[in-house]
């Protein structure tokens, strides 16, 4: 009564594994998953998403939320509440990536390990013949007919009389597929890689000469030097940054970052993710004596040269030249077709600073320098950079898995998946043969040889 | 019925031809493909690019009447060479810039397939639509997935990351995913002729759609496209 009852829960565990496994590999649910995956791309490609990075409840969200509000109107709240506004930062999408991984690795072990064997999964026709051979003979002519398709059976498993077995590809027709889910598994793997190591800073804007913390310990980083590179029709081809990076008031090493060109320094990368318009200003008296120019807006420090930067945020920006008691305004445009010009322009207007009098306009597309009541003003165009720095430890990973998915694609191409169900009944000096395909195969050029190399055997 | 084979010799020296005439014009097309408004004064070079991509796949695939094929394809083969070569000037933004150029150029190599499977489809004719599709959507979903890999490795040069889920990176991988769903329903569940047929139809759909109507929409939405 014991054994029965543990032999029936046997059969129960065994039957639920088996189903578990049918389910889990079977196309049914791959077609499904990608459907899922389909639908949630579609959301993501029409519907606003956070932008990575950025946290829900900073002044950047909510300025975000609101530009988004303006777009969108009253639709933003709903899809807020859903959660469709961080739909790839959500735990419900790391979920699901969670669930591809085990997907991807079941659907790679049943490429990989042969001794695993399933039923055919989809539909399949059969082919029977009868072999003048006994059964093991028979098993060899078949065996020999499917070497020419390139399968070959595993294993011969026989009960009751019969010997059945699946045959499959062999040598890189086997393995190579089996790469795509192998990448598929390491580029999942380097997003946790990713998450759990990998940093990344704030974008900095820096002008020539100015430091900027990275927000790492005491590492801070200078803009030293800019190199532009026209190209013959004096548009900019290459604009480079020579960096400093600093570890409090030591400079640890230098770099040269540029457009696509990244530096790096032990496991820190810098990019230099974009330039924008910058200008240098000073002041000189009657005598030639270097004046003191100011900010007047934010660091209000004193200088004899300041340096500018005209972001997207902020175009205009106003100067002050104590001494001389004028006021400098300035604005930049990308171009200026009220002035008939094309490239980017300078705004400079000087004013007196008690009565607000405008003593001297000028448009600058190249360094100029300005006289008023005596007093040389020098205006410089030229560039600041932006920086994003990094730690990427999941790149290789990444770009690993990425070769080996499109490796595997491209060998699903050219190798797809063959399987052939054999089995074999011998009886007398004959053997009952039956060979089930998928349908998709019946009429493919190479079960075509098979059966063409079976029929000589049969006649004979 | 023969099938139809997209490995043979032939088909393998026809591909590469083709392949190589669309990326070597791709050196004139950067700014076309850089400021990826092809929907507004770009939509034609684009549309000949696609069909002319489709022209050399029609070729190098069996299964259609060839001197129809050799006079569509070498025609439109020309006139995207003709087209490319008298809209976009040559410039250069480097190596990063040359990958996005070359994934886009994949794409529409992939479009260009995707085309030719849903033009044999949707017409009446001997070939096996089932055979059509195992064979368009893998090579398609080859594409795809070159152009993506070229747009990560272009992304992660331009911006310092490879893949920031931007709606631009979601509409590719909605694509990819779409062949994808066609390759596994044709090739592992063996649709019937209805819903391969209509498998190939939305992957076509869908390619051209993100090739064609996307940029449009993305700047509707105001959605940014990346672009050095």
């Amino acid at each position: 009564m014991t054994q029965m009852a543990t032999r029936r829960t046997a059969r129960t565990i065994e039957r639920t594994v088996a189903g578990g496994w049918l389910l889990l590999t079977s196309p049914r649910l791959m077609l499904v998953w990608l459907g899922v995956l389909f639908i949630l791309f579609l959301l993501g490609g029409i519907l606003p998403q956070v932008p990575p990075g950025m946290v829900p409840g900073s002044p950047q969200y909510a300025q975000w939320l609101s530009q988004t509000q303006a777009r969108w109107g009253g639709a933003v709240e709903p899809l807020r509440v859903l959660g469709l506004l961080n739909i790839f930062g959500s735990r419900a999408f790391h979920v699901l990536l969670s669930i591809t991984f085990v997907l991807a690795g079941l659907r790679l072990f049943t490429l990989w390990v042969p001794s695993w064997r399933h039923p055919p999964l989809s539909r399949t026709d059969a082919y029977q013949f009868i072999l003048p051979q006994d059964a093991r003979q028979a098993s060899h002519t078949i065996e020999r007919a499917l070497a020419a398709a390139g399968q070959r059976p595993r294993s011969w498993l026989e009960k009751d009389g019969l010997r059945y077995t699946v045959a499959r590809r062999t040598g890189a027709g086997r393995w190579l597929p089996g790469l795509f889910y192998l990448g598929l598994l390491l580029l999942l793997l380097s997003a946790l890689v990713g998450w759990r190591f990998g940093w990344h800073g704030e974008d900095l804007e820096l002008v020539l000469g100015e430091t900027r913390p990275l927000g790492i310990g005491e590492l801070a980083v200078r803009l030293d030097e800019i190199a532009v590179l026209p190209n013959e029709d004096d548009t900019m081809r290459r604009l480079d940054s020579l960096m400093a990076l600093l570890d409090g008031p030591e400079t640890v090493t230098q770099m040269i970052t540029g457009l696509g060109r990244r530096a790096t320094h032990g496991n820190l990368s810098l990019y230099q993710v974009g330039y924008g318009p910058a200008a240098r200003v000073s002041a000189r008296g009657a005598q030639g004596q270097a004046l003191d120019v100011r900010r007047m807006l934010g660091d209000k420090s004193a200088q004899h040269q300041v340096r500018l930067r005209f972001s997207e945020q902020s175009q205009e920006q106003l100067l002050a030249v104590p001494e001389a008691r004028l006021a400098i305004r300035l604005v930049h445009y990308p171009s200026l077709a009220a002035q008939d010009i094309a490239g980017r322009v300078l705004h400079v207007q000087v004013y007196e600073e008690a009565s607000g009098k405008l003593l001297a306009e000028q448009f600058l597309t190249q360094g100029s320098e300005l006289s008023v009541n005596g007093v040389t003003i020098d205006l410089a165009l030229e560039y600041y950079v932006v920086v994003r720095p990094e730690k990427e430890p999941e790149l290789p990973l990444a770009f690993a898995g990425g070769l080996l998915a499109l490796l595997g694609v491209c060998a699903t191409m050219i190798w797809p998946r063959r399987e052939t169900w054999i089995t074999v009944m011998g009886q007398g000096g004959a053997s009952f043969c039956r060979l089930d395909i998928p349908a998709r195969d019946a009429e493919a050029d190479w079960f075509r040889i098979v059966q063409a190399i079976l029929g000589e055997q049969a006649h004979a | 019925m023969p099938e139809m084979g997209i490995v043979g010799v032939r088909g393998v020296l026809f591909g590469l031809g083709g392949v190589a005439v669309v990326f070597a014009v791709a050196a004139w097309i950067p700014v076309i493909l850089a400021e990826r408004a092809p929907a507004s004064e770009n939509g034609l070079v684009l549309l000949v690019a696609v069909l002319s991509a489709a022209a050399l796949w029609s070729l190098a695939l069996r299964g259609v009447p060839r001197n129809v094929q050799r006079i569509i394809g070498v025609g439109l083969a020309l006139a995207l060479l003709v087209a490319l070569f008298a809209a976009a000037p040559a410039t250069n933004h480097g190596p990063r810039q040359a990958l996005l150029n070359l994934a886009q150029v994949a794409q529409l190599v992939a479009a260009g397939a995707l085309v030719t499977g849903a033009l044999w489809v949707a017409m009446p004719g001997p070939t096996s639509r089932g055979q059509v599709a195992r064979s368009i959507s893998a090579l398609a979903l080859c594409w795809q997935s070159l152009a993506l890999l070229l747009y990560a490795l272009g992304a992660q040069m331009a911006w310092g990351s490879f893949w920031g889920w931007t709606a631009w990176e979601c509409w590719q991988l909605a694509t990819w995913t779409a062949t994808a769903f066609l390759l596994v329903g044709s090739r592992e569940m063996g649709w019937d002729r209805t819903l391969t047929k209509a498998g190939v139809l939305l992957a076509a759909g869908l390619i051209l759609l993100v090739l064609f109507g996307v940029p449009p929409l993305l700047g509707l939405l105001g959605q940014p496209i990346p672009a050095v």
